[in-house]
């Protein structure tokens, strides 16, 4: 199967397999990237009339659930449906927003303010999803996601519980870290959910986004008993709770207790949590949590000391402050750009390069409105007395012809000034545009980098694996020892020998090493075979996944590799300002030059022409 | 009463990553017979199994793995660890099946990891012990095979552990079912098909820390792909 059709008949190509689950599988679709097709396994279809009952709420929910918007069909019959059309989600799992690791991967930016409007809005989308009388039913980590906005969608919505025509059309999942308590142990096929169980989940979810990603029924336990989660879900035994209730958790460390919230928030929390929470409605409604969730949003103030701490103004000290202080971590770490690679906003990072200048050479045109110069003064004196001697036009041509032959020897070397000036005008720009060539191509590069730094990550991570390789070798050999193994050549006495010298494993053997050790050429080569049968051994996956304090090593020297990239960029920008200026300067006093040797070249034409009409007579 | 508080080192990846954490040990038999094609699929599995594991971004987060080896002698081959920076070691088979050393050294690992996580209130499913042999062990006359045979049935009775025992070609199995768990006997790996081995495993392990098991009952899929059914 590669194509299906849509209610309205229209066919549909598979693109990219998206994900494949115990339902079904999902596909993008190869004509349009809004929305996704999901083909059910045969034995897990929902039923059409569910699905179309859902499918007449997809456009109310649209911002907040992306129901199905259509039937999926395999032929144009329509006969059977195989699938649904959804609308397709960006952002990440909700998860990858509490979790204080994840966080700053997937959410760099994401502050305390960020996870509270992330929790208002959630509790928004489950209000508006309850207004339409549905349950969501299946409440957990994975269905819900946060865009970078910090805005929510609720996604897998074929699973939700809706009533129809007086139907009910139950949700048939749930899993046991996010199902009520009440519900746990009960065969959750067909059976018909409150909101009173949603608001359980919501609940939770809120509450992990608020307290760094811990679980409210996670902590120090109280006895030796071990609780699995599902178990202190089901006892109520809510961690943070008063103290003076010994439940059989107590708060964990590293975690901001309860009372830096309002009390309001607190009692919310407590009512979602203990025991008197499975009474229906007894846990705060979504719209209940979104009042207080806005107002918490209001009351917020950055600490003094990092201004990435956000918390609740009625709070005594600055919670991450003091779980910094108790365990040595900063989930809000200060901006430090030494150790997050954040993708830069386009706006401030979109540099362009300054050029290249369209210079060409000075090509004057020719002068007009140019004026004839007046001839030079007829001779006087006796050499006048002489002038009845000459016919007028010899006597003329006389006394004119030094003048004549100056203006055109003028004409000549004004030519050639011109064309000398022109070349130098010509190589200035040859010179010029290989080297902004040259600087420009520099700069792209860098401006490239510096709107993409997961290139430069890419590139930081592979220079990584080479050094991560040898060190992996390096700890991989040391577990070879040479007392432990039959070596060639290699004697109790040697061995002694090798011991003193430092050399007790496959790591310490080098060709270096062994000379210290002074052993002879055959033992020498005995032990490097030995290495190197060692080494054959070893296996190095490059695309392995690192270890987080690898993955934070990469991040920094990233970010230092971007910083230097940074200030080279802004010296090369500077240089192609100067190089554009300098040729820009030198180019207009060669133009000035060129003009006004050709202001003289046309005046000394003009006079030439004219001498000759006066010879002419 | 004055009282001792033990000092315990949280590490700053428990703080970085609350999830609760399912862990698992594979316990893995390196003994001389297991040398040749039986290592090298091992070895390869192990390899797919964290994968497999990394490509789930919940069982990402949450299954650890420890990994202990026995041939010759016992080896904590690489303790507890996310999968993420989970580095699959590569076996080569020599020596003896000291296994019931082997399954006592995995529950002490277990036990070191858990003071761990109560410690840190961090929450945690069953952990999971994973034993693979293809022999039979050369210390059943040592205290040790007492203790393991003891250790094993009690973290069972007691919900305390999942234990899984698969034998490999001619492992004795009459010996291994007396370490497993009575209500979970061992089962034969088909052939080599230690892919397919881990491959159920990792998915197991994505069920059990995420989607859908049984609220009451654990639900594994079955392990008709790699085990076969003539024990």
């Amino acid at each position: 199967m590669s194509s299906c059709f849509d209610e309205s008949r229209t066919q549909f190509s598979f693109g990219e397999k998206l994900a494949s689950g115990g339902e079904g599988v999902v596909w993008r679709l190869q004509s349009t990237s809004e929305y996704l097709v999901k083909i059910y396994h045969s034995n897990k279809k929902a039923s059409a009339e569910k699905l179309k009952a859902l499918r007449s709420k997809s456009a109310a929910l649209k911002n907040c659930a992306m129901m199905p918007i259509s039937l999926a069909f395999m032929d144009k019959n329509l006969q059977s449906h195989i699938g649904i059309f959804i609308p397709y989600a960006a952002g990440h799992d909700i998860h990858q927003l509490y979790g204080p690791r994840s966080r700053l991967q997937y959410f760099p930016s994401a502050t305390f303010k960020f996870l509270v409007r992330a929790a208002c809005n959630l509790a928004a989308a489950f209000e508006e999803i309850h207004d339409q009388g549905i349950i969501i039913g299946d409440v957990n980590e994975q269905n819900i996601k946060v865009l970078n906005d910090a805005t929510v969608r609720i996604i897998d919505c074929d699973s939700f519980q809706i009533t129809h025509n007086s139907r009910t059309f139950a949700s048939n999942v749930g899993t046991p870290l996010w199902t009520a308590p009440e519900l746990h142990g009960k065969d959750l096929n067909g059976l018909v959910r409150s909101r009173n169980h949603d608001q359980f989940g919501l609940a939770q979810l809120i509450f992990l986004l608020l307290f760094a990603g811990r679980y409210p029924f996670a902590g120090i336990p109280r006895t030796n008993h071990h609780l699995q989660p599902e178990e202190a879900i089901r006892q109520h035994a809510f961690a943070f709770a008063p103290e003076h209730l010994k439940l059989p958790l107590a708060p964990p460390p590293g975690c901001p207790r309860m009372d830096v919230l309002p009390e309001n928030l607190q009692k919310a929390f407590l009512r979602s949590f203990m025991s008197d929470s499975i009474r229906e409605n007894a846990r705060p409604a979504a719209g209940e949590w979104r009042r207080l969730l806005a107002e918490l949003a209001n009351e917020l103030v950055a600490c003094q000391r990092n201004s990435n701490h956000h918390f609740w103004k009625g709070a005594q000290f600055c919670p991450w402050c003091s779980v910094a202080r108790e365990v040595g971590i900063d989930y809000f770490p200060p901006s430090n750009p030494t150790f997050s690679v954040r993708e830069p906003s386009t706006s401030s990072n979109h540099r362009i390069i300054p050029g290249p200048n369209p210079f060409t050479q000075t090509i004057p045109q020719p002068v007009t409105g140019l004026n004839p110069s007046p001839l030079p003064p007829e001779p006087s004196g006796w050499v006048k007395g002489i002038k009845i001697l000459f016919s007028s036009k010899s006597w003329q041509h006389g006394w004119l012809k030094p003048h004549l032959d100056q203006l055109r020897s003028t004409v000549q070397s004004s030519e050639s000034i011109i064309l000398k000036l022109q070349s130098d005008q010509r190589s200035i720009i040859s010179t010029y545009r290989s080297e902004f060539g040259a600087l420009a191509s520099k700069l792209k590069s860098m401006f490239e980098d510096l709107n993409q730094p997961s290139n430069v990550m890419q590139r930081e991570m592979a220079a990584y694996a080479k050094i991560r390789m040898e060190s992996e070798l390096s700890t991989f050999l040391r577990k070879f020892f040479i007392r432990g193994s039959s070596i060639a050549q290699i004697g109790p006495a040697r061995r002694a020998t090798l011991i003193s010298f430092g050399i007790e494993t496959a790591a310490e053997i080098t060709k270096i090493s062994l000379r210290r050790a002074e052993l002879p050429t055959n033992a020498r080569d005995s032990l490097l075979e030995w290495r190197k049968s060692c080494e054959a051994r070893f296996k190095f996956d490059p695309k392995r996944a690192m270890s987080p304090s690898q993955i934070d090593e990469v991040k920094m020297l990233t970010s230092k590799t971007m910083d230097k990239i940074r200030i080279e960029a802004t010296a090369n920008e500077l240089k192609i300002n100067t190089l554009n200026n300098e040729a820009a300067r030198r180019l207009r006093e060669l133009d000035v030059e060129i003009r006004r040797v050709a202001l003289r070249r046309d005046q000394a034409n003009l006079d030439v022409d004219n001498v000759l009409r006066v010879l002419k007579g | 009463m004055p009282e001792q508080i033990p000092y315990i080192d949280i590490p700053v990846e428990i703080y970085d990553n609350p999830e609760p954490r399912c862990p698992c040990v594979l316990l893995v038999d390196t003994s001389g017979s297991m040398s040749g094609a039986p290592v090298n699929a091992l070895n390869d599995g192990i390899q797919q199994f964290q994968t497999e594991l990394i490509q789930d971004p919940i069982a990402q987060k949450r299954v650890e793995v420890a990994v202990v080896s026995f041939g010759n002698g016992v080896d904590t081959v690489c303790d507890f660890t996310p999968v993420t920076s989970f580095l699959p070691p590569r076996f080569e088979a020599a020596g003896a099946t000291p296994m019931g050393a082997a399954v006592v050294q995995a529950i002490s690992l277990l036990e070191e990891r858990k003071r761990i996580y109560r410690s840190a209130g961090l929450a945690y499913f069953r952990p999971w012990i994973f034993l693979i042999t293809d022999g039979e062990p050369t210390d059943m006359h040592t205290h040790y095979w007492r203790q393991a045979v003891q250790l094993v049935h009690e973290g069972e009775s007691s919900k305390k552990l999942l234990f899984f025992g698969v034998g490999v070609q001619n492992a004795n199995f009459s010996t291994l079912n007396e370490l497993c768990p009575p209500n979970r006997q061992a089962l034969k790996l088909r052939g080599l098909s230690f892919g397919e081995l881990f491959k159920w495993l990792s998915a197991s392990l994505r069920q059990v820390s995420s989607a859908n098991p049984g609220a009451t009952q654990l639900n594994l899929p079955p392990p008709s792909s790699w085990a076969s059914i003539d024990v």
